[in-house]
C-alpha cells in the first residue's frame, strides 16, 4: 500500500504529458492559420485522385531588394513546365524585368515527351526572380498575373493556370533610388 | 494485496493511456482528410444537349449522333497524354464504327492550334472545338473539369452512362464495348452499364 502515493504520482504524469500532447495536436490547426497555405497541403495530402489545379499549384510572391520573387509549390505526383511558367506586372507604374529561374533553389528535371520532345519541368517547386522597376520609393502593392501549365505523373494535364497575386514593394530610401527617378 | 493492487493500477493505467492515445489521433485523422479535398461534384445532365464548332467552323448538334454510342474524348494540342491517345482512338473508329461506336473529339483549344495539327493527324472522327462553352459539356457529366484527357460515354438514347478522368488505354476501350454491347443485347440494364464503366 505504500506504493499507491507513488503510482498514483505516475499514472498523473503519464496523464499530463498525454494531455500536453493533445493540446499540442489540437493547437496545429491555428497555428496552420498563419502559415502560407502552401505548408498546409503538402504536409497531408495523399490521394490518387487528380485534385483540382488550386491545391495542387500553390503560387505566391513576395518582393526583396528591388525584385520579385516568385514560387510555385507542387504536391507530390506532379509537375509544372518550365517554359509555360511566366509572369507579368499588371500595374501601369511596376515595371519587371525579364524573369529568370533561382535553380539554387528549385533546380528543374528533363523528361521525355513522345510529342513533344525533351521538356525541362519542376517537380516540387519552381522559384523565379524578376527585377522591378517601379515609379516611386514608396510602399505600395500592386499585382502580377502568374501564368502556369502542368500534369501530374501518371497521364492527367491541367489546363493553362493563370492566378492574379498581389504584392508589396516595402518603401525605398532616396539614396537606394533609380537615379533615372 | 500489494501486488494484486499493483497490477491493477498497471491496467488501469494501460486502459487511461489507450483512451487518451485514441483522443489525440482523432483530429490528426479529421486534419487529414480536410486537407485532401476531391474535385467538386456538381449537378451531372441525364443527357448531354450541347452545340459547338467543328473544324470548319460549322455548328454541330450533339443529338446529329443520336442512335450511336459516343465517346466524347476532350483534348488539347498542348495535352501529351491527349496526343497519345489518339492513334489508338482512331483505330477505336475504325474498327467499332460500323458497329454504332462514334468517338467525338472535343478540342479544349484555340482554333489556330487545332486546324494544323488535325490536318497532320488525320482524324477520322469529328473534331468539336471550344473553350469556356466546351468545359461547360464536361462539366454536365457531374464532374468538376480540372484536366485533361477527359471522357464522356454516352448512350445509343442521348444519356449520359459513364465519365473518365486520365488517359484511356486499349483496355478500357475494350472494356467500354463489352459493357455497351452487352448493353445493346439486353444482358444488363443501363444502371448495370453505368456501374461497370464506374469501375474503368
Amino acid at each position: 500500500m505504500r506504493k499507491l502515493p507513488t503510482t498514483v504520482a505516475a499514472t498523473a504524469a503519464l496523464i499530463a504529458i498525454l494531455a500536453s500532447c493533445r493540446e499540442t495536436e489540437s493547437l496545429a490547426p491555428a497555428e496552420s492559420l498563419e502559415r502560407p497555405a502552401a505548408a498546409t497541403v503538402f504536409s497531408t495530402a495523399s490521394s490518387e485522385e487528380p485534385l483540382p489545379a488550386d491545391q495542387v499549384f500553390v503560387p505566391d510572391a513576395h518582393v526583396d531588394d528591388g525584385a520579385l520573387f516568385f514560387r510555385i509549390q507542387l504536391l507530390p505526383g506532379y509537375y509544372l513546365y518550365k517554359d509555360k511558367i511566366s509572369v507579368r506586372s499588371l500595374s501601369d507604374d511596376v515595371a519587371l524585368d525579364d524573369y529568370a529561374f533561382v535553380e539554387d533553389w528549385s533546380k528543374s528535371e528533363a523528361i521525355f515527351d513522345e510529342w513533344f520532345g525533351e521538356q525541362q519541368v519542376f517537380f516540387t517547386e519552381a522559384h523565379g526572380s524578376a527585377p522591378i522597376n517601379q515609379q516611386t520609393t514608396s510602399a505600395r502593392r500592386f499585382d502580377i498575373e502568374l501564368s502556369y501549365q502542368g500534369c501530374k505523373k501518371d497521364g492527367v494535364c491541367y489546363v493553362p493556370q493563370s492566378k492574379v497575386l498581389s504584392v508589396v514593394i516595402p518603401a525605398r530610401l532616396e539614396s537606394e533610388a533609380d537615379p533615372k527617378e | 494485496m500489494s501486488r494484486i493492487f499493483l497490477i491493477f493500477c498497471a491496467a488501469l493505467l494501460a486502459l487511461m493511456a489507450g483512451a487518451l492515445l485514441y483522443a489525440v489521433r482523432i483530429p490528426t485523422e479529421v486534419a487529414l482528410e480536410q486537407a485532401a479535398p476531391q474535385p467538386k461534384t456538381l449537378e451531372a445532365v441525364t443527357r448531354p444537349v450541347f452545340k459547338l464548332p467543328d473544324l470548319e467552323g460549322a455548328e454541330r448538334e450533339f443529338v446529329e449522333w443520336d442512335g450511336k454510342h459516343r465517346l466524347l474524348n476532350f483534348w488539347a494540342t498542348w495535352c501529351a497524354p491527349c496526343r497519345r491517345e489518339i492513334p489508338m482512338l482512331k483505330a477505336f473508329q475504325e474498327e467499332h464504327g460500323e458497329a454504332g461506336f462514334q468517338i467525338l473529339g472535343i478540342a479544349v483549344d484555340y482554333l489556330e492550334e487545332v486546324v494544323p495539327f488535325a490536318e497532320e493527324t488525320e482524324f477520322n472522327y469529328p473534331i468539336l472545338i471550344g473553350q469556356q462553352d466546351a468545359m461547360a459539356v464536361a462539366e454536365s457529366s457531374g464532374i468538376e473539369f480540372i484536366g485533361m484527357p477527359f471522357t464522356m460515354i454516352v448512350a445509343r438514347d442521348g444519356e449520359l452512362v459513364g465519365a473518365y478522368l486520365g488517359e484511356l488505354h486499349q483496355g478500357h476501350l475494350d472494356d467500354i464495348v463489352t459493357i455497351l454491347t452487352r448493353l445493346d443485347n439486353g444482358e444488363i440494364n443501363k444502371t448495370e452499364a453505368s456501374g461497370a464503366l464506374d469501375l474503368l
